[in-house]
């Protein structure tokens, strides 16, 4: 089993008319998701990709098409609402691509997650794969192979990386999940990591952090008391100067805190196998597999 | 972004929050500094403060003479100080060694002060929530503070749903132990300081010192402030917080090209990737095969030929650029408009310095061959290790 998405979900892209919602949606579809509508104010009643609707709400998408995965694909000025939009319609799994919303926004988003039926996904990640079942993002199609190992990245490009380097080597994934690069954001590592723990089909897990934050010393944490499966590492930014914004907003080194040694020892002190380079994490993968 | 100091006052004033009276002086003449001066004439004392985005200017010094980035002065001679401040390097323990050179200098009037707090508003990543941070101790360091007697900072999350309420703001009215209209006062500026910071979307607050003044009323003395560049597109005033001269020329130029991640750094490889992950994987990674990059240039997953190419002419002309490291791993990006971005840029800058493209993924195979065909001197693969390899030697064989 793959963890939150599978072959029989029913996903809705919030956006679909618009630029990136066409495209990223016709490459979900070619990948076999089960794409059964869209929502875009003032669309509604379109039909798109030759047989999805279009709907004006989220509320009206639920009535006619029985999502359980929201796909939100809008411009940040738009994203908050959109999130909400979902979450008060309660989609069980909500996965936002989405680049650039304000951090007061996503405070009070992670508030409304609370007590909510609602996972959100990212924002500003990739979106996640079940290799061979479900896709709900961008991570390329051809690059995946089903398998038994799960993959988990704050980075989009990295979770790539991943993937390409265990497929080449002939490991398949159960789940490959980005959870984003922003400093909040809906998902954490725990809450991945738990759930592979909990998936028969995941064997071994991968973990790719990177600096800035204390999301990856919890989730060694995490690791040293609940994991049963063997875990591997990767943190970017070894070489990254204090203070300086990388790119990621989330991806700063302030102070002491968040350093990639400081998660390295971490993750190392719950039996984390560490990758030194991106390009070991296959090789250390194979090694930990015996 | 972070804000000056004399904007960031004014911000605060807007919402209700005292601070001394003072102008920002912009141009290094005798006629705009007097008639600045003019509005303090009958003070007998100014402060006079250089206007960099750094703190810790009241401890640094300038390079050029020593003397400290605020200066009390009387005003007779604060002209001259001001004068003296413009154009000069100012060190503090913020700056790095190279300091900045100062283009602003801010008057304002001294206050008669007879306590100093700490207070600030912050986002706390790890409790993913805001926080409020208050100290009686005030003036100096707040995380020394923090770390030696830890009794005195006060620390509590506010719940960015309800906000922050009353109940908090006595608490801090408690903790700096002020009474009757003091009191009253301090709790309006708390209840107001949060206000400002959702408001304006800020990340950061904070006034270090908060002054009790003789008086018996509360004053802004300093303050720090950092906005989310995210929510620009709901601010139409943060444009008019931006100040050339604080950003980095290359940063500028990419900006200006709608490329918002250019980190510099201070080796000689320059760097482009899409992806700000895969971006600080590959500065690790050369890091670890002997290179070092001159800065990083992430042009994300969405990059258009135009935007590329631009990217590639700002790294190509970059004064420190020894050789050229692409790292491309193209999910919705295709590898060919990358490849073809750094033949267009190639035909207006000369390709001088050597070049290695690690392509992978999107249309990766239709980017190696138009390098093949343009004819341009590029090592192109697929392989990461084998690309940092060769871009680590080549660079170091051409030095």
């Amino acid at each position: 089993m793959s963890i939150w998405i599978e072959q029989t979900s029913r996903v809705i892209v919030q956006g679909i008319t618009g630029h990136a919602g066409m495209m990223h949606s016709a490459s979900c579809l070619a990948y076999g998701t089960k794409i059964v509508g869209g929502v875009t104010p003032g669309k509604g009643g379109e039909v798109v990709h030759g047989n999805v609707p279009v709907f004006n709400t989220v509320a009206e998408a639920c009535a006619a098409v029985y999502p359980d995965v929201s796909f939100i694909a809008v411009p940040a000025p738009h994203a908050t609402d959109a999130i909400l939009e979902a979450i008060d319609a309660e989609i069980p799994l909500v996965v936002c691509l989405t680049e650039g919303i304000p951090v007061h926004d996503m405070l009070r988003i992670r508030r409304c997650l609370v007590g909510s039926k609602t996972r959100l996904i990212g924002p500003n990640g990739p979106g996640l794969i079940a290799p061979g079942k479900c896709k709900v993002g961008i991570i390329p199609n051809e690059i995946c192979k089903e398998g038994s190992i799960g993959i988990v990245s704050r980075s989009g490009t990295l979770l790539f990386e991943a993937i390409y380097q265990l497929t080449s080597l002939g490991y398949g994934q159960s789940t490959c999940i980005g959870i984003g690069g922003d400093p909040v954001v809906g998902t954490s590592f725990t809450d991945v990591l738990r759930a592979f723990n909990d998936d028969p089909q995941t064997e071994v897990i991968v973990l790719i952090g990177e600096i800035g934050g204390n999301a990856e010393e919890v989730a060694a944490d995490f690791i040293r008391q609940h994991v049963h499966k063997p875990v591997v590492g990767y943190i970017a930014g070894r070489r990254t100067p204090e203070g300086k914004r990388m790119g990621h907003a989330g991806a700063m080194i302030a102070g002491n805190t968040g350093t990639a040694l400081s998660k390295i020892n971490a993750l190392q002190t719950a039996g984390v196998e560490i990758a030194q380079n991106v390009t070991d994490v296959g090789s250390i993968v194979a090694k930990v597999l015996g | 972004m972070n804000v000056h100091e004399y904007r960031a006052k004014e911000l605060l004033k807007s919402f209700h929050i005292s601070v001394p009276f003072g102008v920002c002086i912009e141009e290094n003449t005798p006629s705009a500094i007097a008639a600045v001066l003019k509005a303090f004439k009958d003070r007998p004392k100014v402060a006079v403060k250089a206007q960099i985005h750094a703190g810790g200017r009241g401890k640094g010094h300038f390079k050029e003479n020593g003397t400290s980035g605020v200066r009390l002065v009387e005003t007779e001679y604060a002209a001259e100080v001001v004068a003296d401040m413009f154009g000069k390097t100012l060190v503090t323990n913020q700056t790095g060694s190279d300091g900045k050179v100062v283009h602003k200098v801010y008057v304002t009037e001294t206050v008669a002060v007879a306590r100093e707090f700490y207070l600030s508003l912050l986002i706390d990543r790890d409790r993913q929530c805001p926080v409020l941070m208050a100290s009686d101790s005030g003036g100096c360091d707040v995380e020394t503070v923090a770390k030696e007697s830890p009794e005195k900072v006060l620390t509590f999350p506010v719940d960015p749903l309800s906000g922050l309420q009353p109940f908090q703001a006595r608490r801090v009215a408690y903790l700096l132990q002020l009474s009757g209209e003091a009191f009253k006062e301090c709790v309006d500026l708390v209840l107001n300081l949060y206000r400002a910071f959702v408001a304006s979307d800020a990340c950061l607050i904070e006034i270090n010192p908060l002054v009790l003044t003789k008086e018996g009323h509360l004053s802004a003395l300093d303050c720090k402030m950092q906005l989310d560049d995210n929510a620009r597109f709901r601010h139409d005033n943060f444009a008019s917080f931006d100040d050339p001269n604080e950003v980095d020329p290359t940063e500028a130029e990419a900006k200006s090209v709608g490329i918002h991640n250019y980190v510099a750094l201070d080796g000689d490889i320059a760097c482009l990737a899409n992806g700000a992950g895969l971006g600080m994987a590959t500065l690790d990674l050369l890091d670890a095969l002997g290179g070092k990059a001159a800065n990083f240039l992430d042009i994300g997953d969405t990059a258009s030929a135009e935007q590329i190419e631009a990217g590639f002419r700002i790294l190509l002309k970059h004064p420190k650029t020894r050789g050229v490291f692409v790292n491309i791993f193209g999910g919705t990006l295709p590898c060919d408009r990358v490849a073809q971005g750094l033949i267009s840029a190639a035909e207006t800058v000369v390709l001088r310095v050597p070049c290695v493209m690690r392509l992978m993924g999107n249309r990766k195979n239709e980017g190696f061959t138009l390098l093949q065909r343009s004819g341009l001197s590029v090592f192109a693969t697929e392989d990461l290790t084998q690309a940092v390899e060769t871009i680590v030697r080549e660079t170091k064989a051409a030095l």
